[in-house]
Order: structure tokens, then C-alpha cells, then sequence
């Protein structure tokens, strides 16, 4: 072996190789090919989505029917002025708050109720079915699906609305008196400003409605059942048969189909790791196992890093219940308060899956109990940077954030200051960014 | 030609038979350029919605497989350097002296195809999309050029950059060092 291994690899031998192991390697792995229940699941879902799509695309047709007899590229200008001068028209109605269903109908006196605003996003959105800008409008009654990432949405009268991925909702009614949205699927967290002032905000769900004041809260609708847990003031929940239940901050309600059961949380937690809770659950249960077909039981065989399909379906369906009595037993010692064991089956939850939805996410809830209970804060601080620089974003801000608070801990101020400039210029609309700014004033003088 | 004709006229079966067609192809060229299988997803169906949309505009001047190379490639930059943005954002701002996460997460990859695959994805993205369209779709340089849309002198200059790049990643492998040592002599 050794005199092989000093032989010097030509440039045309080693692109021969290179081309061989691309091109006519049968089994692809990991780089090209994808399993066929996938393959059928984005095949169908291209096909259904293409004609709204393909329609929405043929809009311009309108202008080439008026120029037929002009040349290619003075059609393209006036394609081009027409988006042009559309651009302006909407941005105008954003600026003046004219609004066009307004000097149609001229029903309500409030404006800029017909709207919201996509104020940012970090993966894919689509608004009625299609592919959807940040700063886009949000047409009432037209709904708003997120594929991957989180959408930052803003409705009018203070109601922020993040929709998680997966997400599925829209705006229902936008009235003078009231405003009415809907989460059909996926997790979805509001907030409402206590102190506006405008029209009442309810939120529809499958299963009941939400009545909302001023409050942070947490939809997480699933084909089974809606549960939506209270960080901060009070939302009445009413099931469509009548039962009303007020819960408060750090309540969850979960509504099924034949009942409704409220579970006090023991202990407050915090937002992070509520956030982490929800997220974990929504990747991994109740996903169906048929989906894992053999290439998922070698990677399992051989411990390979889960290739995390997005979109729902579970890698590692094995994995995935030993993932499941792990968090079961996390949460047992969570109650009890028992934060050394906690971090132990994190990390064991990490270690399990390394690379899965699940194990992304442990990190930062582990990078939580490493800052706040076991005051580790190296360790903490190791978790979230591991978090920022896997290319993970749904837990971005969150775990910047962990981050800032981390290094308040350690006193080390400049690198603080800098932590949180960062994250107040990249996530401005982030529910924290409040905090953060006040800290970052508090820092300024120092 | 045919096919695409339909597909232009609203044919639903004729969109169905076109991504059965081609969808494997643009899932494929998804897949080398992004840094992931979800990135790859999102491409391979913002692509595929882009070759159906623009169905009709297929003249036939080359082959199918062609142009729908073409199409995924420029669906595949615009939403790489998007997403490139926001993690170039973590990297000016965040630079942990700790090692690569994982070394004891990714150590077991041992198929020669997937170390190639993430040893690829470590090239740059431009230096990437010429790599891919020789060693994957086999085109010739002058194809490759004309794909990417570039000169052809700065095909082969990302070519010879991108394949630098690489060897010295596969030779720096022990596992693909061997390989590559072994195909060659073989």
C-alpha cells in the first residue's frame, strides 16, 4: 500500500475517477437520489401546484395580447414599466393606506385593516398558493403557507404573527370591530400588543376559537388536536360545543376531538424552551412509519448523520421512539427539577440522532439549562455557537439571543454588545429584540 | 418538443409525463449545488415550476435534458445567494475558536460517494456548477460555459480551480485517497 499511496494522481486520471464515481455509481446515496414515497409526495405537490402557479405566471399575457405588433424587446419594456408602475401603485398604497378593495366596495372606514405585511421570513412562503416576497401584502381570505423557516407576519393594530414551518393559516375577516385569522396547521406563536387600540382579535382553530387581549402565545395545530400555551397575560379558549376555559401564563390547553384537558404547567418555563418543546414536537410525533423505507434502516445500521428531510417526514423512525422516551424522561426530570440529569439526556439526545431536527434544536434548549439552572456557562455558550454555525435557522434568533444572555452572565461586555447589536439589526421583529435593545441602551453608557 | 407544446397548452398529463421525465435530472443538480437535502428540495421544485411555466418557450434548438439543466441552474443561484446572504451574516459576525461541530458526529461516512458529495459542497458555489455539469452531466467545457452562461475561457478557469479545490480535499481524505489511488492503478 505504501508505494501506492505516493503515486501522483494526474489531473486527467483524477477527473476520470471523479466522473466514474458521479456518473456511473448505481447507488447514489446521500447526493442524487431520493426515496420514491418522497419523490411521489414533491411530484404531487408540484402538479397540484402548478396551475395557480402557471395562471399567476400568465398574468402578463394581458399586456402581450395589446402589443402584438411590437417588437420582443419593446414588449419586455413594457413588461417591465407595467411592473414598474405596479410597484409603485401598491408601495403607494402602503404609504397612503388607500386601499383598493376600499375604492371598490367602500364598506369599511378602517384602511389598512384589508392587509398585513410580510415583514420577514426565512424560507419559503406562499400567499394562496403563491410563492410570496418578504414586504408582500396579506390578501384577506388567502392562505398562507410556510414550507420551511419561519414567516414574520404583521397584521394591523399591533397582532405579530410568526408561522413556523409547516405552517398553514390565513386572515379570515378584517373588520373595523374585528379581526378574525385562522391557524389550520403547523405552529404558529402571536403576539398582541396589551395597549392597542382598534378592533378585537380572535383566532379560529380547527377544533376551537381564541379569544385574545394583550398576549404571547403559542397555536400548535395538528390533524388530531390544537393546543396553545400561554407565555405571557390570559386568551379565553372556546370550543365550538360551548366549553370556555381562560388560561393563563404558563398554561397549555389542549383541545381533541372528544375533550378538552388543561395541564398547568409546574413550573414557568421559558420562552426558549417552550419554543424548543413545540418545535421538537412538531418534527417528531406522529409522523407515519411507512415512510422509512430501506435506505433509512441502513443509515440507522451504520449510525449515519440523519439526512433531515424537510417537509415532515421522520428519518430515523427507529430513532425517532428512543428520541421520544428520551424527551419523555426530560420532561419527568424537568418537573422535578432535577436540571443535572436533564443535561445529561440532552446530550444523549444529541448524541442519538447527531444532525436530526431534534438534536439541532436539544441544543439550544440545552444551551437553556446549561445558562440558566447549572450556571455552566461555557457549556452554554459551546451549544449555541454549535447551533448558529450548523446552518440551522429555525431556532436562530433564539439561539443568538441565548447567546447575548450568556455572555451577560460571563460580564464579558464587549462581546455582548456586539452579540446583541447583531441581533437587533438581523432580527428586528423578534420578540426579544425589545429586551434586547434595552439592555443594549443599558450597555451603551457603560 | 412535443411534449412541451402540451404542457404550454395546460395539459395536466402532459405536466405529469415532464416531471416524470426530468425531475430525477433537476432533483440530481439540486443536490450537488446546495449545502443540504432540504435546500436541494426547495430548489428541485422552485425548477421544476420553473420548467413547467416556461414549457412553451422551448424552441428545441437543443435537447431537453439541455435546457432543463439550464433552467435549474438559474432557479438554483438566485435561490442559493439568497440563502448564502443570511449565513454569510452568521459568518461576519460569529467566529467560534472550537472545531467544526460534529468530527465525532460526521466521522462515519464511510461511502465514497457521499464523502465526495460533501467535499464538493465545500467548493465554491461558481467553481461547483462547472464541476457538476463536467463530472455529473458529463458536458464538455464549451457546454458547460454556455450553460452557466460565462465565457468559456472563465469555464475552465473555475474548472481548473474548482478541481484543484477538490483533489486537495479528496487527497487530504485518507478513506478517498486510497480510493483514488486504487481506481487508478486498477
Amino acid at each position: 500500500m505504501g508505494a501506492k499511496m505516493t503515486r501522483k494522481i494526474e489531473t486527467y486520471e483524477f477527473d476520470d475517477a471523479m466522473t466514474d464515481v458521479f456518473r456511473n455509481s448505481p447507488d447514489w446515496g446521500a447526493c442524487g437520489t431520493i426515496d420514491d414515497v418522497r419523490r411521489r409526495r414533491m411530484m404531487n405537490n408540484i402538479l397540484s401546484r402548478a396551475p395557480s402557479v402557471l395562471a399567476e405566471r400568465q398574468m402578463p399575457d394581458i399586456f402581450e395580447h395589446d402589443t402584438q405588433s411590437t417588437s420582443g424587446r419593446f414588449k419586455k419594456v413594457v413588461l417591465l414599466a407595467a411592473a414598474f408602475i405596479l410597484g409603485l401603485v401598491v408601495t403607494g398604497i402602503f404609504v397612503s393606506g388607500i386601499n383598493l378593495s376600499e375604492s371598490n366596495t367602500n364598506v369599511s372606514p378602517v384602511t389598512d385593516l384589508w392587509f398585513g405585511e410580510v415583514l420577514e421570513k426565512s424560507g419559503a412562503l406562499s400567499l394562496g398558493d403563491v410563492p410570496a416576497p418578504a414586504n408582500a401584502p396579506i390578501p384577506v381570505g388567502k392562505s398562507i403557507m410556510t414550507q420551511d423557516g419561519t414567516a414574520m407576519m404583521r397584521l394591523p393594530t399591533g397582532i405579530d404573527w410568526w408561522m413556523r414551518q409547516s405552517g398553514h393559516g390565513k386572515v379570515v375577516a378584517a373588520e373595523s370591530t374585528h379581526i378574525l385569522a385562522e391557524v389550520l396547521d403547523g405552529e404558529s406563536w402571536f403576539r398582541v400588543d396589551p395597549n392597542r387600540v382598534g378592533p378585537s382579535f380572535s383566532l379560529n382553530t380547527r377544533l376551537g376559537r381564541i379569544d385574545v387581549t394583550g398576549t404571547i402565545f403559542v397555536v400548535h395545530a395538528t390533524p388530531s388536536d390544537v393546543s396553545v400555551s400561554l407565555l405571557k397575560g390570559e386568551v379565553w379558549v372556546t370550543r365550538y360545543s360551548g366549553e370556555r376555559v381562560l388560561v393563563k401564563t404558563g398554561h397549555t390547553v389542549t383541545l381533541s376531538d372528544g375533550r378538552q384537558t388543561e395541564i398547568p404547567v409546574v413550573e414557568q418555563q421559558s420562552l426558549d424552551e417552550q419554543l424548543v418543546r413545540l418545535s421538537w414536537k412538531d418534527k417528531n410525533i406522529g409522523h407515519d412509519a411507512s415512510v422509512t423505507d430501506a435506505s433509512d434502516a441502513q443509515h440507522l445500521k451504520s449510525g449515519r448523520k440523519s439526512l433531515g428531510m424537510s417537509g415532515g417526514f421522520a428519518k430515523y423512525s427507529g430513532r425517532n421512539l428512543d428520541i421520544q422516551q428520551i424527551h419523555r424522561e426530560i420532561q419527568k426530570y424537568r418537573k422535578i427539577g432535577d436540571w443535572n440529569r436533564v443535561a445529561v439526556l440532552y446530550r444523549q439526545l444529541i448524541q442519538s440522532a447527531p444532525g436530526s431536527e431534534a438534536a439541532m434544536v436539544s441544543r439550544v434548549a440545552l444551551g437553556n439549562v446549561y445558562q440558566v439552572k447549572l450556571h455552566r456557562y461555557n457549556d452554554a455558550l459551546q451549544q449555541f455557537n454549535r447551533y448558529i454555525r450548523s446552518g440551522h435557522t429555525a431556532l436562530l434568533p433564539e439561539a443568538i439571543y441565548g447567546k447575548c444572555t450568556t455572555l451577560k452572565s460571563t460580564r464579558n461586555i464587549s462581546a455582548e454588545k456586539k452579540c446583541l447589536e447583531t441581533f437587533v439589526s438581523e432580527f428586528p421583529g423578534a420578540f426579544q429584540s425589545r429586551d434586547a435593545k434595552n439592555r443594549l441602551d443599558a450597555l451603551q453608557g457603560m | 418538443m412535443e411534449i412541451c407544446q402540451r404542457v404550454a397548452a395546460g395539459d395536466e398529463d402532459a405536466r405529469r409525463e415532464l416531471m416524470e421525465l426530468l425531475f430525477d435530472r433537476i432533483h440530481k443538480t439540486a443536490s450537488y449545488l446546495t449545502g443540504s437535502p432540504e435546500e436541494a428540495e426547495d430548489v428541485a421544485q422552485a425548477a421544476c415550476m420553473e420548467v413547467l411555466a416556461s414549457a412553451g418557450s422551448f424552441r428545441g434548438n437543443s435537447t431537453l435534458q439541455y435546457w432543463a439543466d439550464r433552467v435549474t441552474l438559474f432557479t438554483a443561484s438566485k435561490i442559493v445567494s439568497t440563502r448564502t446572504r443570511r449565513q454569510g451574516i452568521l459568518d461576519k459576525y460569529f467566529h467560534p475558536a472550537e472545531p467544526m461541530p460534529g468530527v465525532d458526529e460526521q466521522a462515519d461516512y464511510p461511502e465514497i460517494q457521499q464523502r465526495l458529495a460533501l467535499h464538493l459542497r465545500k467548493v465554491k458555489y461558481a467553481q461547483r456548477e462547472v464541476l457538476l455539469l463536467r463530472y455529473v452531466h458529463g458536458y464538455t467545457i464549451n457546454e458547460a460555459a454556455k450553460l452557466c452562461g460565462i465565457p468559456l475561457e472563465t469555464a475552465r478557469g473555475r474548472l481548473k480551480k474548482g478541481r484543484a479545490t477538490l483533489k486537495k480535499k479528496v487527497m487530504a481524505d485518507p478513506l478517498l485517497r486510497e480510493w483514488v489511488q486504487e481506481w487508478v492503478l486498477k
